[in-house]
């Protein structure tokens, strides 16, 4: 639906930094874990979650640290930087604004 | 859905801790798809095998987790590029994560052009410890960009530093050319010396140039940015008062003409290293390319 893939652009960062900000974690895994909690609403083509994370790497907001697993194996681990930490704060404020602003319009009813 | 043949033969065992795959092991399928994000992402060699490694392990989870749901391998191989959607879409939505450099590194890509036109606006290019100082930060930081993972403005000054190497051996041959005529093997030995060395040294300039082409064309171009100008200008000075005489020193609005042109294709190295689409890093190369010699038509 065009409706919802434009939300998911507008959205990605978001999601992003609020994964990353609750545990460091790798692109595969940051995949998985936005399908299993939005019970697969939000489906990506999974190569875009790399250039989000890069872009969001470039800019200073996570930082990408190459770390061994279990199996001896290595990925690439995302961290929330500082500057990423206020940014999701932001953005945290921004959404429970607006959807809160959303529901008022559109369901006053369930607003109490 | 699932195929008849297992996992095992690539490596990618069903086990969660299970041995994967090197990048040689993959399968072709998957190193194609790899390939072609490369090809259209245009990277400078560290960012690349950083990436190309990275989006190696997504692959190698992925088409683990495939064949333990029971997917073959050329099935799994299907299925995890499909995912990850077109390799050169990909491609070009990294290369744009990357082409545009910050603040800094636009005034480093435009800082060698700026001592050119600090060398000819203050009429320094007749100052040889200025020059020697010049060549000597041209080549430095050429090395030390080389040294770090060759960004985007390092083409900057590379253009430069190709330059500086071609002049001084120029005139270290002519001298001893000049030496070999005088003392042993008569005259005329410093043009049989400059005919070997330049067919030479174009001959390396265009190997250079062919394998930054195999990168990306637009960062030869780039790198080439000035050849034209002083080309152009070493033309229009001969034309006009001729290179001897403005050798001299007779020619100071020259001096400024060649000062401004290099003034416009630091602006222009600047807005190039900004830019993130390349049809504008293209328009911006093709713009100071004008531009230069619409100062060289006002000037000479």
């Amino acid at each position: 639906m065009r409706y919802g893939r434009e939300l998911l652009k507008g959205s990605t960062d978001h999601l992003l930094l609020s994964l990353i900000g609750q545990e460091p974690t790798y692109g595969y895994q940051l995949i998985k874990e936005i399908g299993k909690r939005s019970d697969g609403y939000f489906e990506f083509k999974e190569g875009t979650i790399y250039t989000a994370l890069h872009r969001l790497e470039k800019v200073g907001l996570i930082e990408g640290k190459w770390e061994r697993i279990p199996n001896g194996q290595e990925r690439r681990y995302y961290y929330l930087t500082k500057m990423g930490r206020s940014v999701l704060n932001e953005k945290r404020d921004e959404w429970r604004g607006f959807s809160a602003a959303v529901n008022l319009v559109t369901e006053p009813a369930n607003m109490g | 859905m699932a195929g008849l043949l297992g996992c095992s033969e690539f490596g990618y065992r069903t086990g969660k801790y299970g041995l994967r795959p090197g990048i040689n092991q993959m399968l072709p399928k998957l190193k194609q798809y790899l390939a072609r994000v490369k090809s259209s992402s245009k990277l400078d060699p560290t960012a690349e095998s950083e990436i190309v490694r990275e989006l190696q392990t997504h692959f190698e989870d992925e088409m683990g987790e495939l064949c333990q749901a029971g997917f073959s391998t050329t099935e799994a191989a299907d299925v995890a590029t499909k995912r990850f959607g077109a390799p050169e879409a990909l491609g070009r939505q990294i290369y744009e994560v990357y082409s545009k450099g910050t603040w800094s590194e636009a005034l480093l890509a435009a800082v060698p052009h700026f001592l050119l036109a600090l060398t000819f606006g203050l009429h320094l290019w007749r100052n040889n410890f200025w020059l020697f100082a010049t060549a000597l930060m041209v080549i430095s930081v050429t090395l030390y960009a080389w040294r770090h993972g060759r960004p985007s403005w390092f083409y900057s000054w590379l253009g430069y530093s190709l330059l500086t190497l071609f002049v001084i051996v120029f005139l270290v041959l002519l001298a001893v050319g000049q030496g070999l005529s005088r003392f042993m093997l008569g005259s005329g030995m410093q043009w049989v010396v400059m005919a070997v060395y330049v067919p030479v040294a174009l001959c390396w300039l265009g190997y250079i140039i062919v394998c930054i082409v195999r990168r990306d064309w637009i960062l030869a171009s780039f790198m080439m940015l000035p050849f034209p100008a002083i080309i152009v200008w070493l033309f229009a000075l001969e034309q006009g008062v001729g290179l001897a005489a403005y050798g001299k020193g007779g020619l100071q609005s020259g001096d400024q003409g060649v000062a401004f042109t290099f003034l416009a294709l630091g602006g222009a190295a600047g807005t190039f290293i900004r830019l993130r689409q390349r049809l504008f890093k293209i328009v911006a190369l093709t713009v100071a390319t004008l531009l230069v010699l619409a100062v060289v038509w006002r000037f000479a």
